[in-house]
């Protein structure tokens, strides 16, 4: 998918200003932005809800403003806020929206069964659309995206207001998605999220692409410290003194057993610290990423829109 | 065979309606009033003229004009508006389908619901033709013109309710116009000729034929069938429900219905890439 130059007024605002990007197939592409900053307008734009007003947006080498029908079987969409018609099954919900999107009728069954096992709905197929939770209604909006085997799925905020195990079960799913080559553009608020499973980000601030590429690329850009918390089995003084002496790391701080610091290097460094530590007989039993840095970009860009505002 | 590109809204917009309490309680309703008003007719007709056939059909097709013109478009005004309310709207226009499919899904959904409605009361037309006294002609055209009427209602209703995107908006705006035109425009007409003010002119013979009749679907099947010579002789107008008058009648609903469905057409026609 390739964006250039998109422009987008709404409501006499200017709220895309040549935003640019380019997903890779097979990608988890990252939206990430303050409120406002124009995600989920490029979202409606690319799902094509809204008009463009300039630039160009090229889906798998189709232009958008010249072949609506023809992005529109290659995107699946998963709006933030959605709804469903009321009185139906899950599986008639889900048949209606295969015929919308002109599945063969001999095929319309096996797909929705299919479509409702990749999401594990299965067992609820013939319940009310009305009686599911909020988590099984973000899984039966994803269902809907994915019933007409969209190459493309575009997805706003999926997460938000679900729970911690819906939130787990949807990352797990979105996951498998991907590895079987579905390529996936998400915009999300949650930042652990994104950074646990996109293998490119884009940052969009005030209509514009301010950062994109893959997490290292715009780690090394932007400069990002992850920050790390492992926890030693013994000697934390020794192992102080060790990470202070160990290139890409800055800002080691010292609590009991557990030593938090940033690291600036790849993940194939870290790696090899970590083998490195172990070596030389500093065990460790726990090893967590405190921050990714990316939050920290985010709450940077946010200070300069307040700061522009 | 291809199937029509709109099945797939017309089912889907069919399972929401005939599924759970609400249809039974609409139909029960209906069947109620209508059984109520042929049983009112019957012993008004029995008290003065004695049983006559065509007498309780005019009861009974009134009736159902009245049912039918209320029930189809009242719940045909949510059909955009109830979209938006539940935010399901986007999920619809995302798919292949074009505005032209939703609006004809919607509208057929719509149409079968008269038909059902239509066809419960069956058994009572039924009755009335068994009675005798109830002319072919009149009614077909009875029928066929509570048809287009109901077509034009519902196309007007779903226009209503793409234009407000709130239901209990459209579901005010359909219910006073169809009070205006059901009710008001028969009152004014009745008022009027009482007070004899537009007695014996051309004035009242364009008054009588666009102001009220054309409008006002019901005083229009209702004069023309029970033979109401409307027009004093002298006014220069063509008296008389003569083919033409009919012919314009249904052409004007017709015509209508196509104007809505163009006005929901263009709004619907989103997004504009």
């Amino acid at each position: 998918m390739e964006v250039d130059s998109l422009e987008k007024e709404l409501g006499g605002r200017r709220v895309l200003r040549g935003f640019g990007m380019t997903v890779p197939r097979g990608a988890v592409y990252g939206l990430i932005g303050a409120n406002g900053a124009g995600k989920t307008t490029t979202l409606r734009v690319l799902a094509t809800l809204l008009k463009p007003d300039g630039g160009v947006v090229k889906v798998d080498g189709v232009d958008l403003r010249e072949a609506v029908r023809e992005v529109r079987r290659k995107i699946g969409y998963m709006p933030e806020t959605f709804g469903f018609p009321l009185g139906i099954t899950v599986r008639e919900c889900l048949g209606f929206y295969a015929r919308a999107f002109e599945v063969p009728t001999r095929n319309l069954n096996g797909v929705v069964d299919d479509v409702l096992e990749v999401v594990d709905l299965s067992d609820r197929r013939d319940d009310l659309v009305e009686s599911l939770s909020k988590g099984m209604r973000q899984k039966l909006a994803l269902a809907r995206a994915l019933v007409h085997d969209p190459q493309i799925l575009l997805l706003d905020e999926p997460a938000a207001s679900l729970d911690p195990r819906a939130r787990y079960e949807l990352r797990i799913l979105l996951l498998e998605l991907n590895r079987i080559g579905k390529t996936i553009v998400i915009s999300s608020h949650i930042l652990p999220d994104l950074t646990d499973f996109c293998t490119h980000v884009g940052f969009l601030h005030r209509g514009r692409m301010a950062a994109c590429g893959t997490l290292e690329e715009v780690g090394r850009h932007w400069r990002l410290l992850r920050r790390f918390r492992v926890r030693f089995m013994a000697e934390p003084a020794r192992a102080h003194l060790r990470l202070l002496q160990a290139p890409y790391v800055e800002r080691v701080e010292v609590g009991g057993l557990v030593l938090e610091f940033d690291y600036a290097g790849t993940e194939e460094e870290f790696s090899r610290l970590l083998v490195d530590l172990g070596r030389e007989g500093l065990l460790f039993n726990r090893v967590e990423e405190v921050s990714s840095g990316l939050d920290r970009l985010f709450f940077h860009m946010l200070e300069e829109e307040e700061a522009g505002a | 065979m291809k199937r029509w590109p709109g099945y797939a809204i017309f089912q889907i917009e069919l399972r929401s309606r005939f599924r759970g309490w609400g249809i039974i309680f609409v139909l029960s309703l209906y069947l109620l009033a209508l059984v109520a008003l042929l049983v009112l007719g019957l012993v008004v007709l029995l008290d003065n003229q004695g049983l006559d056939g065509e007498s309780l059909f005019l009861v009974l097709l009134g009736s159902q004009f009245v049912l039918l013109c209320v029930i189809g478009p009242l719940s045909s005004c949510g059909g955009i508006s109830m979209e938006h309310e539940r935010n399901s709207f986007e999920l619809v226009i995302t798919t292949l389908l074009r505005p032209v499919d939703i609006w004809t899904g919607k509208l057929a959904s719509a149409m079968a619901l008269g038909w059902v409605l239509f066809a419960c009361g069956l058994p009572m037309i039924l009755f009335c033709t068994f009675i005798g006294g109830v002319s072919p002609w009149k009614f077909l055209f009875g029928y066929a013109f509570l048809l287009v009427v109901y077509l034009c209602y519902c196309t007007f209703a779903l226009w209503v309710s793409c234009m407000t995107k709130r239901t209990m908006v459209s579901m005010n705006i359909v219910t006073v116009a169809l009070a205006v035109i059901n009710g008001l425009f028969p009152f004014v007409y009745m008022i009027v000729s009482e007070v004899g003010v537009l007695d014996q002119g051309p004035l009242q013979a364009w008054v009588t034929y666009w102001g009220v009749m054309m409008l006002s679907p019901l005083l229009f099947v209702e004069g023309w069938l029970t033979d109401t010579q409307m027009l004093p002789p002298g006014t220069g107008v063509a008296g008389g429900y003569s083919p033409d008058i009919i012919l314009l009648a249904v052409s004007l609903y017709l015509v209508a219905a196509v104007i809505f469905g163009v006005l929901t057409l263009r709004r619907l026609r989103f997004p504009r890439v």
